[in-house]
């Protein structure tokens, strides 16, 4: 018995299950593994380097419209160096536009000229994207703004949508209409982004308050009206430094049913100041079941020993009962039986 | 324990918790319910159930191997673990990397054995990682991309394309090459 013994299904789920390099070598062995290869090879494609990033939009474009039709989900992350390389040419957005069979499609927040003329097209099947604010190496416009909001007029169907961030986002409630994102489940974007869509049932929020000049208040009375009611929420929050208990007065007095909290401090006396603020909001957090607390810079993180972090997640827990696990930078506790217990991972 | 019969009619008195990895007796187990009766298994010869459902033998296989069923059960009740604790997610990594290590020493069946099993697995229907892995461990030892002449090697491949159409795929899927 040799692997061309092997039934379809099987070769099909091995095929799925291997790295792409060996993916593609498999196709080039025999014209019945090319045949069975090739859709799982092409099925989900996530590059990072130029070389291959080029080779695949020549290998598309050139061979229209059979490999593109194939692409489920697209995925380029590559940094600003190859992404500033790329994004000049043309080509990668064209490519995108040809996968016109597309459920997720993620393009480097650097690669904004890319996302620009991305934002052009229409992807009937697409769920989940993200999407840039910079329009050729300027901060967006009212006429980039017009675009986004043309391009999720087209894509009211979007599950996710993840829109690089950006300090200066005032374009925006001024060029915008409400859309109404029905199917829109998950967002990560700026605070402000809110006030541009209607209608949607979120579960799962993600914002960055890059500048003081967001308002807390506002932001979340419209989150409150886009969530989805009777749904665990996930709540995850990037805070300006003056905001920080602002925002978690926030959660507490609009979202009550936030069941994962997770917050990205900024600096190292947020942390120790965060804490009788807690103490105050987690009671009404009704469903609170984890908790995170994440300084942005890496060196603040091994600030508390893990003595106070025990003893700091016990005093959460205790005014808060439904408090599962806490994270607090490096290191994760939760509650073993009824007690706060000792599990904590580096 | 539980009673199979495989194609060449030998017997095998199982446990229960490792015959039911295999999602096909354990339908028929709870359809049947609790009894006597062997189960056949008219697909699986005996040499290839006694590396499915037996496959650890001295004292340290077993403790990896009580590693592998955990995890097993760890990756069941992921979905219900807090997203935001990305620690837990690298000790799963973490234990992934010992179920290759010793699927690996696992595999080291020959290539008939290996593809006799690979089918027993999924007529027996066990969903774990061990079945599905062994092809990808055989053809990664050394982790480098292989390249297609070599897999072919391997696994006995004959290479029914025209160079002309061997040059057209190789370039066309070039761009998965180093992945």
């Amino acid at each position: 018995m040799t692997l061309n013994d092997l039934p379809d299904e099987i070769i099909y789920e091995i095929m799925e299950l291997v790295p792409p390099s060996d993916q593609a070598a498999l196709c080039g062995t025999s014209q019945r593994l090319h045949i069975l290869g090739v859709p799982v090879l092409y099925r989900v494609v996530a590059l990072s380097e130029r070389a291959p990033i080029e080779a695949f939009c020549a290998t598309v474009l050139s061979n229209l419209p059979k490999f593109a039709e194939l692409v489920r989900s697209f995925e380029v992350i590559a940094g600003y160096r190859v992404s500033s390389m790329l994004d000049n040419s043309p080509a990668l957005a064209d490519t995108c536009k040809a996968l016109q069979r597309i459920e997720t499609l993620a393009l480097d927040s650097f690669l904004h000229n890319t996302c620009w003329r991305m934002q052009a097209g229409t992807f009937p099947h697409l769920v989940s994207c993200t999407l840039s604010t910079v329009e050729g190496g300027r901060w967006a416009s009212t006429a980039h703004a017009d675009r986004i909001a043309a391009f999720l007029g087209r894509h009211l169907a979007l599950e996710c949508i993840w829109i690089g961030n950006h300090p200066n986002f005032e374009v925006w409630p001024a060029a915008a209409t409400r859309i109404p994102m029905r199917s829109l489940r998950r967002l990560r974007a700026p605070p402000k982004f809110l006030a541009c869509i209607a209608e949607a049932r979120l579960k799962e929020v993600r914002m960055e308050w890059s500048s003081a000049f967001e308002q807390v208040g506002a932001t979340f009375t419209t989150l409150r009206e886009l969530a989805a009611d009777g749904v665990p929420f996930t709540c995850a929050v990037e805070c300006w430094a003056e905001q920080v208990e602002e925002i978690a007065d926030a959660v507490s007095k609009h979202m009550p049913q936030t069941r994962t909290l997770h917050m990205v401090l900024q600096t190292l006396q947020q942390l120790r100041d965060i804490m009788p603020c807690l103490a105050r909001c987690l009671p009404s957090l009704t469903d609170l079941t984890f908790l995170s607390l994440v300084n942005v810079m890496p060196d603040h993180r091994t600030l508390f020993s893990s003595n106070v972090q025990a003893f700091q997640t016990k005093a959460l827990v205790e005014v808060c009962p439904t408090l599962q696990a806490c994270r607090f930078n490096n290191a994760a506790w939760r509650k073993v039986g009824g007690d706060v217990g000792g599990i904590s991972r580096e | 324990m539980v009673l199979l019969v495989t194609s060449d009619n030998e017997q095998f008195q199982t446990e229960k918790d490792i015959v039911e990895r295999s999602v096909l007796i354990k339908n028929m187990l709870e359809d049947v319910g609790e009894s006597d009766q062997p189960i056949p298994l008219p697909n699986v010869s005996s040499s290839v159930l006694k590396k499915v459902t037996q496959p650890s033998t001295g004292p340290t296989e077993i403790d990896v191997r009580g590693r592998y069923l955990s995890t097993a059960s760890t990756t069941v009740e992921s979905p219900s673990r807090p997203p935001i604790l990305e620690q837990s997610q690298d000790e799963t990594r973490k234990r992934t990397t010992d179920i290759s290590e010793w699927d690996q020493k696992f595999i080291t069946v020959d290539q008939e054995m290996l593809f006799e099993i690979i089918l027993a697995a999924n007529y027996l229907d066990i969903k774990s990682l061990l079945c599905r892995r062994w092809l990808q461990d055989g053809s990664q030892h050394d982790q480098g991309a292989r390249p297609p002449e070599e897999i072919r090697k391997l696994f006995n491949i004959v290479n029914d394309f025209t160079p002309e159409e061997e040059a057209q795929i190789k370039k066309e899927n070039e761009w998965a090459e180093d992945r």
